[in-house]
């Protein structure tokens, strides 16, 4: 296990293609009214046109990346694949990783693909970086979602954006990781059939994700200066601060609204934003959260060094 | 004695009427329903009189009422219309039997309001309190007409608290708690109000048929408390005893690994429940609709004191944990059927 694992990298890259919550609506893309959507804090998405285009956006990032992560010594991926389903059988062992490793030029990294942790790929991927690296190894992350084009945009009253982002670890980051947490629920296996369930259990395991971790590191809810969220409704939110006694100001919400959800990236998003909003400052105690179907609740504790 | 039982075919009525019929005490039943059975007569507590021939009725000499509204969704006026209004005819009726000497008022011990502490066998104050559902309301202002009286025969107010099943267990009608049952066990629960440690006072009909029929003897005070006082258990217990018999009943139950509800402020509670409803989710907003209507006195611990209940005399019933787990078995071999 790494002594201390630090951030030094974020960036993060939308949907090419802009959509308001009443065009979703009318369009059929969303199963709930857009009244009900823009009352739980939904206002718009983004979305990428082609799948060639997100794979040109992650490659972009991850050569752009690279410069900062350097040299990198393991690399991380979790992505929806390319729909590869009327391929051979080798196009089905025809990986966007490591072409994506191959054409930002860097073959000979070693590499792992995590494609079925859903939200929470972020959340394993900084366990994975703490645990699982040598000390000094420099790590990066990519996450990379898109909505098959024309499938709706809400999963379970949320607005779903496409998007890119990159994570970095290296000794000379600005963030430091201090903890990370998961409940897994996987008896929630089947989200089809258990998506009802899911709801009505979401808060009691998120509360208890939030609690294990704040309590094994001897902290309470009024020593975390800041709350990275997911994206998911602001609804959602003010119910998990009132069951945690977090005030919901010290949660950073506005990407609620600017492009909701996105299955993975939300952490990197809100991170790089918060920071250009001047809402981070050095000392700062951080605590992001996630939830992913599967089913696991994350959490995290960052500090700003 | 002949006793009048009205609304004698509902859970507490059916009840008394079996305890009269043990201690061969002579009874007519009113009912609404369209065909009345032996012993019975047909009324309507919305008209003069509740629809009863008083003509044929001037041998009573005791009144049990409870008849009217026992659901906790509807308007404030529909109830006053089945539960308050009616009372002013039942005092119609009574004054025309000339051999009444007792007028039992079946009422709720939840028409205190949303008050905490210990609620005592006394008149509740007049001033205005806030009810969990309109049916709790309409029971306070139906207590109040009866109190204001000044009759020759005398009016007992008897408070039942919230009845599950018989003391075998077996359930007549499913209602909000039952089903709020179900819902738990198909892991649709995630947040209750109030805490774990608030209790909740839960009898058997039989219970409450054998305190009634003991207050229709002789000399009596005008305001009892038929419940489970002292005995009343934590809801954190009460949801612990279901997990067991849903385990018991269906080995893997617990695996499926449901959590144990988190306890929540009430308006936390509602707002998920209210959010569920507007984004039209049924399911998980329909095991909130079940659990609303008496939520909101989660949040208002009490015990309401039985005293002068116990004064009366033994009643040989099961305890409390034991009549909630049979209820329990009863509901999940049926499927709530």
């Amino acid at each position: 296990m790494k002594k201390s694992l630090y951030i030094n990298y974020l960036d993060y890259s939308l949907g090419d293609t802009c959509h308001d919550v009443d065009t979703l609506a009318s369009e059929g893309l969303t199963s709930s009214s857009a009244e009900f959507l823009r009352s739980v804090g939904f206002e718009r998405v983004y979305s990428y046109n082609e799948p060639s285009n997100i794979f040109d956006s992650t490659l972009r990032l991850m050569i752009a990346g690279s410069k900062t992560v350097c040299p990198t010594d393991v690399y991380f991926y979790s992505g929806i694949d390319q729909d590869n389903s009327n391929e051979d059988l080798f196009g089905k062992f025809t990986y966007d990783s490591s072409r994506l490793m191959h054409e930002s030029g860097m073959n000979g990294v070693r590499q792992m693909a995590l494609h079925q942790s859903g939200c929470s790929g972020p959340f394993e991927m900084i366990r994975l970086a703490l645990n699982s690296t040598s000390d000094n190894s420099r790590v990066m992350c990519v996450l990379s979602d898109m909505i098959p084009t024309g499938e709706g945009r809400e999963v379970q009253y949320n607005l779903m954006s496409d998007s890119v982002s990159v994570i970095g670890f290296a000794d000379d980051g600005w963030l430091r990781v201090v903890d990370v947490h998961t409940v897994y629920a996987q008896q929630f296996w089947n989200t089809s059939e258990d998506i009802e369930k899911i709801t009505a259990s979401y808060f009691t395991f998120a509360v208890r994700c939030l609690s294990e971790l704040l309590d094994r590191n001897a902290m309470t809810a009024d020593d975390i200066n800041l709350v990275i969220p997911h994206n998911v409704s602001l609804r959602s939110w003010q119910i998990l601060c009132e069951l945690t006694g977090i005030t919901i100001e010290k949660v950073y919400t506005d990407n609620i609204k600017r492009l909701g959800h996105t299955v993975s990236s939300d952490l990197v998003i809100n991170l790089v934003d918060a920071k250009k909003a001047g809402r981070l400052q050095t000392g700062m105690k951080i605590m992001a959260f996630t939830y992913g179907f599967g089913s696991s609740w994350s959490a995290t504790l960052l500090e700003v060094v | 004695m002949k006793v009048l039982v009205i609304g004698s075919s509902g859970v507490v009525g059916s009840s008394v009427c079996r305890v009269l019929e043990l201690h061969s005490v002579e009874y007519v039943g009113a009912v609404h329903s369209a065909v009345p059975r032996e012993f019975e007569v047909k009324s309507d507590i919305r008209k003069p009189c509740l629809g009863l021939e008083a003509d044929s009725l001037q041998d009573v000499t005791h009144i049990v009422y409870s008849a009217g509204s026992t659901r906790f969704d509807r308007t404030i006026d529909h109830e006053r219309t089945l539960n308050t209004e009616p009372m002013m005819k039942l005092v119609e009726l009574a004054e025309s039997l000339p051999l009444l000497k007792k007028v039992i008022f079946v009422s709720t011990v939840y028409s205190c309001g949303l008050v905490s502490g210990t609620i005592e066998e006394v008149r509740h104050p007049d001033h205005t309190v806030e009810f969990a559902n309109t049916y709790e309301q309409s029971k306070h202002e139906a207590e109040t007409v009866l109190l204001d009286q000044n009759t020759s025969y005398q009016i007992v107010i008897a408070r039942i608290s919230t009845i599950i099943s018989d003391e075998s267990g077996a359930v007549a009608k499913y209602d909000s708690i039952h089903r709020s049952l179900q819902y738990m066990y198909l892991g649709l629960v995630g947040i209750l109000p109030g805490d774990p440690t608030t209790k909740v006072d839960l009898i058997s009909s039989d219970y409450a048929g054998q305190r009634i029929v003991q207050l229709l003897g002789g000399e009596t005070r005008s305001i009892y408390h038929i419940s489970s006082a002292e005995s009343a258990l934590p809801i954190e217990r009460v949801l612990g005893i279901a997990r067991e018999v849903f385990e018991e009943l269906e080995p893997g139950w617990i695996a499926k690994g449901y959590p144990k509800p988190l306890y929540a402020r009430l308006e936390t509670f509602n707002r998920m429940g209210e959010t569920m409803l507007e984004a039209g989710n049924v399911i998980v907003g329909g095991a909130y609709k079940a659990l609303a209507t008496y939520a909101s006195q989660l949040c208002y611990p009490k015990i309401f004191d039985d005293t002068q209940t116990r004064l009366l005399g033994e009643v040989s019933v099961k305890d409390t944990e034991t009549l909630f787990r049979d209820m329990v078995h009863y509901c999940v071999k049926r499927r709530w059927q």
